[in-house]
């Protein structure tokens, strides 16, 4: 059972998780033994807050009259010493900063909250506790901190009211910052009309902050503030971003920034010198990119500052002995920091969301290998009595109306909300309580549901989003279907919001009662579906993601079938020359290809491609081309991509003059010393890349270009390098090997797409490139030309999404669910992507979506069932007309047209599909469509009762 | 007391219906006109429940769903969008006062958006005054 | 006889002997001069029978479900081949059970403004481009065609069809320039005005007979939301909002379907402008969505698809934004 320990509060996923064991306020003290039996000693630091007893209402942190600066929101607002860190925190409870806190200071000055928490939370004698844990595996995600740019005095932060940082602007742009929303200068109030962004604040300065690293997620975030601000702000506003390379490299990023250009968003490539203060102004002062010295005022200037190891990460490390690198960072050798403590997130060096995401999946799956043996050794599961049989009663219905303290009771009068509920037809019970969600009120309503034979409950209090699950599960206590409940939000849309109109507030109430009865008294139980998993999984393409992937899945124990197209393993890792996690690519290549072939779980299988599909997640079957059926229940889709071939506007002599190579052939001849010696080399960054047949940054170019300059340094020392580019996008600790090449004499010229260099092969190979800085071409007379080709997608990729109906973008690379929150899923259920089929990306990365995609997998397969939405829509086949509406319209592909006997072709809709949406049912005109417990009737019937119509 | 509307607000689940709750949860204010229908999705409100719910008695319909793109089921909100513009378009032209019938995206993150939209909704079908057009009188009808 | 009756009846001579289609579905005289109807010809000795009827008829693509099973041969101005279109976009009719006999239509007569000319109608004669010489038993009167065509001829787009299988040889009216005047007249007026329209013309002369819906070629639920009661969206009595509600919810179901036959106000017995309504929704699926009903089998209908770049500045919050209140 993995253990978190977070010392700032997490998402509400895993609050819900009943194998996960969320520790906040915890630290780690020590750690001893060995991967698979770690001990750890933990320290939990008081919260002075009952967590089982707090109702997050909120007023003790209105009564406390201690204000301190919120940390959340950067010190822009006040909180108080009792608090909620933000409204989404995990858990849900308030916690005493004992560093303000008066009573905790000075016992018996204050203790207001103490005085006004309705639930009597408050404890100010909880003490620190100390325990240990056995855990099997340690996984590191300690984030990251900002660089501070207050030392840096040319930018004036801390000094000028009207400069200040990224992270501070951020909490101005969010809805629930210190002015909701609205962008205005915090110091004067007013809105600036003329903003800077300066990027490379404490990234990519030697000299002055002392970070040599690019943070890389700064261009993005400073185009995707330019951009909202520009939303944000009514009339005039301009942006201006002031940069030295702009690196947008991830995936949809290269669009993002050209529709910043669309929307006016200005790009000056310039170091900006010093911000100096000119009344309610600032100016900036720079040389731009014909090396003119500008003075240019702003009324804000946001320093884009960049990512640095968190201060705590010190202590964390010694007491973890995980090492750090030459930065502070975590050490992180493909996710692993020492046997049994792996890593991933920005605590392991600068990375953005997609990437975090896709680590902390992929260190996970390190974990299971490790912990294969123990699965389910120790994961817990809820047990509940067999279902009361109430189908054929007559309705009963309980009403629960809740205090929720004062947070209802204040506005609303509850008793005459109860005394209303027991006059509605078929209420049977009615009651009140003061918290509806403590477990002895739980206990009680079990025991009335058994005692008065409930078989409908409605419960009035706060909002179902947060609280269905908990009396559902009462439900499943007392023996009845969870889904005959229904829940009057009378609190959250209602006492809070009309605090000042009790009558009204509670004449809202009684009809929000209403419709919650008329609603569930039309409700039927509905058993929890679910779907039989087929534990084994088809992992397509046995390139270096594919055949990682499928080891990883084959070391859990778990089938695995791979399959190939062509007849060999390896991929597009073949033909590179890089080391990857310490050893040569091509010899990682063929250590796992050695394992795949003899790995007893691995089923591999070459020279056959995927011809027919059917099923859904859990169950598929996949026909291969040699008619070979696999069963398995779910697929990791690996197929890779293809290097770009120079042609047309782009060819820059390719083909024609044999002294033009594509990266991937230097590559090849550098393995095998076939090169001979040159005198000149230039390099021809983008090319495939960026351009209007391929709008996007193939990631991986300008590093590569970098690590074949040190290499050939190393081999030719005499040579002259030119690189003609148009960003530099070595980004994370890549910069170094951009540096690195500077520093063997490297010169980089920049070019643009509209001034290609001209190749001249006519003779001896001849490069014509316009130099910005002297204003003249240039003309190279290289004896090798390199052409830094980019990554296509392979057109398999189009012909797989069809069969598994997956979406592709634009550019024909498979579609992830959530481009940030989902990087290896898709939108369909129990299907995953991994290496170069999702995106271009190095060899590092493509492992570790392989391992992230494995661990995702590994979340079906460790299931003998899967829980599949049970509100999901049915056809009535005397009402279809099979006009097909519903099927065009479905985006899951759960309508399909079918015979049915006795009433010919009709819709039938797959409830393992099926999300429950309603969309069909809205859209079907005949009527033939109902979602269970959502159909037209229960929500007419919630309608018509605002009205005092009763149903029944 | 004077006289306040009764508005119908069907919320998907996922955006606005969360979004209301957040104007709870920073204790913003709006008018105590709503009623709110809680739907998994805007595409689950068809015409026909906005004019049922007119029908029954309600002086305004307010439907509210997901941004685009940030639907939970994917484009749900988007189709409810085209059918929304066709029923409001009819709607207003057999003169049905066209203030009454409201559409909205509002987010998870909204609930500054919500308590604004119920104010500003409120306030423009209390200009108009009752639905009398479109009701029809019901009575409350007792178990027989 | 009208040389366009003779050239369908020519083709459907030759559909018949070439076995393209087992039946003929078309037109013939009616019982009045001015009452024409639907007919179906199954050999070749009937096909006499069939005409291209000067007066207007209810859409014969209304009975092709009566004649399932069979290869139809189908005489098909522009509205009748899109009504199969529509049809077959939803899966009612196979494009190939259908063979579209397409007709350049040059627009039907309204029989209530051929009655409104005399006591007693005996004969016309229809030169089908611009006169029309009425017999009547008062004597006769030559009419200018234009002022006797029905309002929905008056407002095609597409006389010719665009989906046919053959297309007969022949001068269709030329498509309206101004197929929503009536619609701008209605829109022009204000909201009190419109609705006290909708009130006197649609709901309170609506006897609730529902002859509008079986008469649509499009109208095929098994269970039509007014007859259902699971819920009863329609209350059985003739209650005005009743009324309306069904109105307005049938013409939102022929949203982006409707092709403009007529059929609904030809078989109305109050005379109610029902297709105002459907005809509003027509124009605004071609403005906002740039869609027309029934012109490509192949397409999807206007609301199993959207476009990102809809219109959304009909809704609260796009409104409340560009006022800068949110």
């Amino acid at each position: 059972m993995p253990v978190i320990i977070v010392k700032g509060p997490k998402g509400s996923e895993v609050g819900r998780e009943l194998n996960v064991n969320l520790l906040t306020l915890s630290e780690i003290l020590e750690i001893s033994g060995e991967p698979g039996d770690f001990r750890i000693r933990i320290r939990k630091h008081p919260r002075y807050v009952d967590e089982d007893k707090c109702i997050a209402c909120g007023q003790c942190a209105a009564k406390c009259p201690k204000q301190v600066p919120n940390e959340f929101d950067r010190g822009l607002s006040k909180r108080k010493a009792i608090y909620l860190l933000y409204p989404q925190a995990v858990p849900l409870k308030y916690a005493i900063d004992p560093r303000h806190c008066i009573w905790l200071k000075k016992p018996g000055r204050c203790g207001f909250c103490a005085k006004v928490c309705p639930a009597g939370a408050i404890n100010f004698e909880q003490k620190p506790e100390e325990f240990e844990l056995k855990v099997g595996a340690v996984v590191l995600a300690p984030g990251f901190d900002t660089f501070d740019p207050s030392g840096l005095d040319n930018f004036g932060y801390r000094r000028l009211p009207y400069v200040m940082t990224a992270h501070e602007f951020e909490r101005l742009l969010s809805a629930s910052g210190p002015t909701k929303g609205e962008l205005i200068r915090p110091s004067d109030g007013r809105v600036p009309r003329k903003v800077a962004w300066i990027q490379c604040v404490g990234s990519r300065d030697i000299n002055r902050a002392k970070v040599p690293y690019c943070s890389s997620v700064c261009c993005m975030y400073a185009l995707k503030q330019a951009v909202i601000a520009k939303e944000h702000v009514k009339g005039d506003f301009s942006a201006s971003i002031f940069y030295m390379d702009m690196r947008t490299m991830g995936k949809g990023f290269e669009a993002y920034l050209e529709r910043a250009k669309r929307l006016g968003v200005k790009l000056v490539r310039a170091r900006v010198h010093t911000v100096l203060p000119n009344e309610d102004k600032l100016i900036l002062h720079y040389v731009d990119e014909d090396g003119s010295l500008r003075d240019e005022p702003f009324d804000l200037v946001v320093l884009s500052v960049g990512l640095r190891p968190h201060p705590s990460l010190e202590t964390l490390s010694s007491r973890v002995r995980a090492e750090r690198d030459d930065f502070g960072f975590l050490k992180s050798s493909l996710l692993e920091n020492r046997p049994g403590v792996f890593v991933c997130g920005a605590g392991a060096g600068p990375k953005d969301i997609p990437e975090t995401v896709t680590e902390a999946s992929a260190a996970a799956a390190k974990a299971e290998i490790l912990l294969a043996e123990a699965r389910n050794t120790e994961t817990k599961e809820k047990t509940y009595p067999p279902e009361r049989f109430v189908f054929p009663e007559e309705p009963r219905i309980g009403v629960f109306v809740c205090h929720c303290g004062i947070n209802i009771a204040s506005v609303v009068d509850v008793e005459e909300v109860t005394e209303f509920a027991r006059t509605l037809p078929d209420v049977v019970y009615a009651g009140h309580n003061l918290f509806t969600c403590a477990q002895d009120t739980i206990n009680r309503i079990v025991r009335i549901i058994e005692e008065k034979r409930l078989n409908r409950v409605v419960v009035a209090a706060c909002t179902p989003r947060t609280h269905e699950p908990l009396f559902q599960e009462t439900l499943r206590t007392a023996g009845i279907n969870p889904f005959l409940f229904e829940m009057a939000n009378i609190r959250d849309q209602d006492s809070w919001v009309h605090p000042d109109d009790p009558a009204r507030a509670t004449e809202k109430a009684k009809e929000l009662v209403c419709m919650a009865v008329n609603r569930v008294r039309l409700k039927r139980p509905v058993p929890q579906a679910s779907i039989k998993v087929k534990r084994a999984v088809l992992v397509i393409g046995a390139g270096l993601s594919g055949m990682q992937a499928a080891l990883a899945l084959a070391d859990q124990g778990f089938d695995v079938a791979l399959i190939e197209r062509t007849g060999e393993l390896g991929g597009f890792a073949r033909r590179l020359n890089r080391e990857v996690g310490g050893k040569h690519i091509r010899t990682l290549v063929k250590e796992l290809a050695q394992k795949v072939s003899s790995h007893p779980k691995i089923d591999l299988r070459l020279n056959v491609s995927v011809k027919e599909v059917e099923g859904v997640v859990g169950d598929f079957k996949t026909t291969l081309s040699d008619g070979n059926v696999i069963e398995h229940g779910v697929v990791i889709i690996a197929t890779g991509a293809k290097p770009y071939v120079p042609q047309g506007r782009f060819a820059f002599g390719y083909g024609t003059h044999p002294a033009v190579k594509t990266s991937l052939e230097l590559d090849e001849l550098l393995v095998r010393q076939a090169l001979p010696e040159p005198k000149q080399v230039v390099f021809i960054q983008c090319v495939g890349s960026r351009n209007e047949e391929h709008p996007y940054c193939s990631r991986v170019c300008c590093s590569h270009t970098m690590e074949q300059i040190i290499e050939l340094k190393k081999h030719f020392p005499e040579l002259e390098v030119f690189v003609l580019y148009r960003d530099i996008r070595t980004f994370g600790t890549k910069e170094l090997l951009y540096q690195k090449a500077r520093e063997l004499g490297a010169v980089f010229i920049r070019y643009d797409l509209e001034d290609l260099p001209e190749v001249d092969t006519e003779g001896g190979l001849k490069v014509k490139v316009k130099d910005h800085v002297l204003k003249e071409d240039i003309i190279l007379e290289p004896d090798l030309l390199v052409l830094a080709t980019g990554i296509v997608p392979d057109d398999s990729s189009r012909e797989l999404a069809k069969f598994y109906k997956c979406a592709l973008t634009a550019e024909g690379f498979m579609l992830e669910a959530h481009l940030k929150l989902r990087p290896v899923d898709f939108a369909t259920d129990g299907i995953f992507m991994a290496g170069l089929c999702h995106y271009p990306k190095f060899a590092e990365e493509s492992i570790t979506q392989a391992l992230a995609a494995a661990a995702r997998a590994a979340t079906i397969l460790a299931r003998e069932e899967l829980p599949a939405e049970s509100l999901v829509a049915e056809v009535d086949p005397r009402k279809c007309t099979a006009c097909g509406q519903c099927v065009a319209l479905c985006p899951y592909q759960a309508p399909r047209l079918e015979e049915v006997k006795p009433f010919g072709l009709v819709s039938v809709i797959s409830p393992s599909l099926c999300k429950g949406c309603g969309n069909c049912a809205a859209a079907c005109r005949c009527g033939a469509i109902q979602v269970k417990n959502l159909g037209e009737e229960p929500i007419i019937a919630a309608v018509e009762a605002a009205f005092g119509r009763v149903w029944y | 007391m004077s006289w306040e509307p009764k508005i119908i607000a069907f919320l998907c689940n996922w955006c606005s219906y969360a979004g209301a709750d957040l104007a709870g949860v920073s204790r913003l204010r709006y008018p105590p006109s709503i009623r709110v229908v809680r739907v998994p999705c805007s595409s689950r409100v068809s015409p026909a429940m906005i004019l049922d719910a007119l029908k029954s008695g309600a002086d305004g319909v307010l439907v509210s769903g997901c941004h685009p793109g940030d639907c939970h089921y994917l484009t749900g909100n988007l189709y409810a969008r085209r059918r929304f513009y066709l029923l409001k378009k009819l709607l207003e032209f057999v003169g049905l006062d066209p203030e009454r019938v409201q559409f909205a995206w509002v987010s998870a993150s909204e609930g500054d958006v919500f308590a604004k939209v119920v104010t500003d909704v409120t306030d423009r079908i209390k200009a108009l005054g009752p639905n009398t057009k479109f009701r029809k009188v019901l009575r409350v009808e007792g178990k027989s | 006889m009208s040389t366009l009756t003779e050239k369908i009846r020519e083709a459907a001579q030759k559909v018949l002997a070439e076995g393209l289609a087992e039946v003929v579905l078309g037109y013939t005289h009616g019982s009045l001069p001015y009452r024409n109807r639907v007919t179906v010809v199954n050999t070749p000795e009937e096909i006499s029978r069939l005409i291209w009827p000067s007066i207007g008829v209810l859409n014969p693509a209304n009975v092709l479900h009566k004649l399932k099973g069979k290869k139809v041969a189908l005489i098909s101005p522009g509205c009748v081949s899109r009504a199969v279109v529509v049809l077959c976009q939803e899966g009612q009719v196979k494009r190939g059970e259908v063979y579209l006999l397409g007709v350049p239509c040059p627009g039907m007569l309204d029989p209530s403004k051929v009655r409104a000319l005399g006591k007693k109608i005996l004969r016309l004669e229809d030169d089908f481009k611009e006169k029309v010489l009425v017999v009547t038993s008062e004597g006769e009167k030559i009419v200018g065609r234009e002022e006797l065509l029905r309002q929905n001829c008056l407002e095609c787009r597409h006389p010719t069809p665009l989906v046919y299988d053959q297309l007969l040889e022949g001068e269709a009216r030329k498509p309206s320039p101004s197929p929503y005047q009536k619609v701008e007249e209605i829109e022009a007026r204000e909201v009190s005005a419109r609705w006290q329209w909708f009130q006197e013309a649609v709901v309170s002369r609506c006897i609730r007979c529902y002859a509008c819906r079986n008469a649509c070629p499009l109208c095929y639920c098994p269970t039509c939301f007014a007859d259902d009661s699971r819920p009863q969206w329609v209350g059985k009595t003739r209650d005005p909002v009743d009324t309306a509600l069904y109105h307005l919810v049938r013409a939102y179901h022929l949203a982006g379907r409707c092709v403009d036959c007529g059929s609904c106000e030809a078989a109305c017995p109050m005379d109610i402008p029902l297709r105002l309504l459907t005809k509003k929704l027509e124009k605004e699926a071609l403005s906002a969505f740039s869609f027309e009903s029934g012109l490509d089998p192949e397409a999807p209908l206007l609301l199993t698809t959207f476009r990102e770049e809809d219109p959304e500045d009909f809704m609260i919050t796009q409104e409340l934004k560009a006022l800068g209140k949110i």
